[in-house]
């Protein structure tokens, strides 16, 4: 993984010692509130319900053993003993006090982490497929160039003031596992009919109070050409975006008023004009970068285990572990393992100190020492040889970390909601935990198969309500908290904004209605391989409605 | 309706209501009650001398009820600021271990280096799970209200 050279230690630190003075002179007093709030903003320190919030930043979702130990110190040490992550793959601390935050960052800094740019109107942490070097499926490993985006865009003075904040994210797979669609923009790895390694470009998308799914802009993009690109499409942006209306200020807004078309005109025209400049990436620099993510020398292994083939033979909830959390790597005999921080009734992307400590160790030893954190809320340890999955699944069943529920029923994305956060309208994790509960990591939860459940709190849509298979979108009705469902959403490369289906529930509806939409797919599916979202496009919005609303 | 004057403290952001004796304290039940909306702005006045002074910050007039078991916030949102998230969110590993010692004490309270400008009473957020079912139950303040 990327390590920091001199001139990131410098920079990092520099940093640190600055928010420590800035802290000081407002617990002094002479910084004010409305002085000092743009300044912790942007160090991630957030005023929440209860406390401040720090969001730290992780870079593309990776992580390793010792950063994640430092995390697990953090917790302990500053907070209350656990962290949140986040569906921008990043890490939220939910208790620390203001006056700890310069020597929290002092920490994170040892071990080359931040929270900059984690907030304000800038360009916030790039985020990617989270099996990114590992999958089998993998064009090339997307990390690189969200490095280098992430460099590039570390405090570029042009774009550290733009009309709103501005996401990217990049994919290195034909399966999109991170959201491209519904980033402002999203990078997706193609090879042309060459066989050359480039970019599909896409901009536009976003979710929050106006969801819109991005527009390709460009078929492909060489790589040389990503700085100048990224540049153009923001020169645009910050020239046209809207500052009048903050809720019409995101790029989505000017590329949908606009259109696409007229976008794509523009930005290829400010990129032909700037092509040459000092934006061009040489090829040792893009070689130099892509030298940090080498692939791990993982031992050669038989593409069958028997360790592994016989524990599965004889141990159901170790087969059953296998199937729904172990995925192909692209080296034989090894896995991809997602760890579920969705225990059965727990809190969606929560983690305890000691969950952090042993997942550290056994990326450790298992892992070629590295981590990742999917946007759906989970930690993976991407390079798990079968032969050691035995082992791996031993000890995190141990800490309570097995649940083996990726991308069923009950592996649901959540915001924090009105427990935690000052926007929320309504809260999102007592939903998530009631509706976990009532399908249970069982046989009604297999027999359910894949089905993505995104919770928000409040229009914002953190939570990525519109792009779950089934979204929950928690409002705030006469005082009461209410719920509006919407179906067909979906958050990959067949990426839509899911439909609402009719007035809302009260909590106390909420996980009935739940269970009345999936009672319905269940009786309508074309048999169990056709999973929800395949038959939600096929029989469409009506039986749901019918099943939920009746003759009302 | 009654209200109270609340704010977050500036060095670590915890809740706080304004008592009778001009300081802050972390419990609703000590926060000093404004029988009318003329009262509660006259008090929220002097709370923002108190943000000036960089003690708190964001003071508001917040509603209560008040009855036989104290008083409570009217709307759901400082309902949850009183008394902390309605959810079991403390970790308690130990819980899920198989074959582990019986959970332990959290000790996950926090200890922060922070200069505290102001005492530092016992804090009704910490982990009372039922004082939490109260919020959801139907004898909620948010329910009362309705």
């Amino acid at each position: 993984m990327y390590r920091y050279d001199e001139f990131d230690k410098n920079f990092v630190a520099a940093r640190v010692a600055q928010f420590r003075d800035q802290v000081a002179r407002r617990l002094s007093g002479e910084l004010d509130e409305e002085q000092f709030r743009p300044l912790r903003l942007m160090n991630g320190v957030y005023l929440q319900l209860h406390a401040y919030m720090l969001r730290i930043a992780i870079p593309y979702g990776t992580l390793s053993p010792r950063q994640l130990r430092k995390l697990a110190f953090i917790a302990r040490r500053y907070d209350k003993g656990y962290g949140h992550f986040t569906t921008r793959q990043n890490i939220q601390f939910n208790w620390p006090a203001l006056a700890d935050c310069p020597d929290i960052l002092n920490e994170l800094a040892e071990v080359e982490m931040h929270a900059i740019q984690t907030s304000g109107n800038c360009i916030r942490n790039v985020t990617a497929d989270q099996f990114a070097g590992a999958a089998a499926d993998e064009i090339e490993d997307p990390r690189p160039y969200a490095e280098i985006l992430r460099q590039w865009s570390s405090l570029h003075p042009e774009y550290s003031f733009l009309p709103r904040k501005f996401k990217i994210a990049v994919n290195g797979a034909a399966k999109d596992r991170a959201a491209i669609r519904v980033h402002d923009i999203g990078y997706q790895i193609v090879k042309n009919a060459d066989g050359e390694v480039g970019f599909a470009v896409y901009v536009g998308g976003g979710l929050g109070r106006t969801p819109l799914v991005g527009h390709k802009i460009r078929d492909f993009l060489p790589k040389a050409d990503l700085l100048a690109y990224t540049n153009a499409i923001l020169r645009i942006y910050n020239l046209e975006g809207r500052r009048d209306n903050k809720f019409k200020a995101r790029i989505k807004i000017l590329v949908h008023e606009k259109g696409a078309d007229v976008i794509r005109v523009e930005v290829e025209a400010e990129f032909a004009n700037h092509r040459d400049d000092a934006l061009a990436l040489p090829q040792d620099e893009i070689d130099r970068i892509r030298a940090y993510f080498a692939p791990p020398e993982l031992p050669a292994r038989a593409t069958t285990s028997i360790a592994f083939e016989k524990r599965k033979a004889n141990d159901l909830g170790f087969a059953r572990f296998s199937a729904q959390n172990v995925v192909a790597h692209r080296t034989p005999g090894y896995g991809i393992v997602t760890v579920s921080l969705k225990p059965i009734g727990g809190i969606p992307g929560d983690a305890s100190a000691e969950s952090m400590e042993t997942i550290a160790d056994l990326a450790e030893a298992f892992s070629a020492d590295e981590i990742r954190v999917a946007h759906e809320q989970n930690l993976v340890l991407p390079h798990v040889a079968l032969d050691d999955l035995p082992e791996v699944f031993d000890r995190l069943a141990g800490q309570g970390l097995a649940t083996a529920n990726t991308g069923l029923v009950t592996d649901i994305i959540a915001c924090p909601g009105l427990d935690y956060c000052g926007l929320a309208t309504a809260r999102s994790i007592p939903v998530a935990q009631r509706i976990s509960d009532r399908f249970g990591d069982g046989a009604r939860a297999r027999e359910i198969g894949e089905l993505k459940i995104n919770i928000s709190g409040c229009i914002n849509a953190c939570g990525h309500h519109h792009v779950g298979h089934i979204g929950i979108l928690g409002l705030e009705k006469a005082g009461s908290e209410a719920y509006q469902i919407t179906l067909g959403g979906s958050a990959d490369e067949t990426c839509n904004v899911g439909a609402i289906t009719g007035r809302s529930f009260s909590s106390d509806e909420i996980v009935g209605a739940i269970e009345t939409v999936v009672d319905t797919y269940l009786k309508l599916r074309a048999g169990s391989a056709e999973d929800f979202l395949a038959a939600y496009r096929r029989i469409g919005m009506e039986p749901f409605k019918e099943a939920l609303y009746g003759r009302e | 309706m009654p209200k109270v004057i609340s704010a977050n403290r500036l060095a670590d952001g915890i809740v706080v209501y304004a008592g009778r004796d001009g300081s802050w304290f972390e419990r609703l039940s000590q926060a000093k009650i404004f029988a009318s909306k003329a009262e509660a702005e006259a008090g929220l006045l002097v709370a923002q001398k108190d943000a000036k002074r960089n003690l708190v910050v964001e003071p508001v007039v917040v509603e209560v009820t008040e009855d036989a078991s104290g008083l409570r916030a009217v709307t759901l949102r400082e309902a949850i600021r009183a008394r902390g998230p309605t959810i079991d969110f403390l970790p308690r590993t130990h819980a899920f271990a198989r074959g582990a010692d019986p959970p332990q004490e959290n000790t996950a309270k926090q200890t922060t280096k922070a200069v505290l400008r102001m005492p530092r009473l016992a804090d009704a957020r910490e982990h009372h799970p039922r004082e939490h079912e109260i919020i959801s139950a139907a004898a909620s303040p948010m329910e009362a209200a309705r």
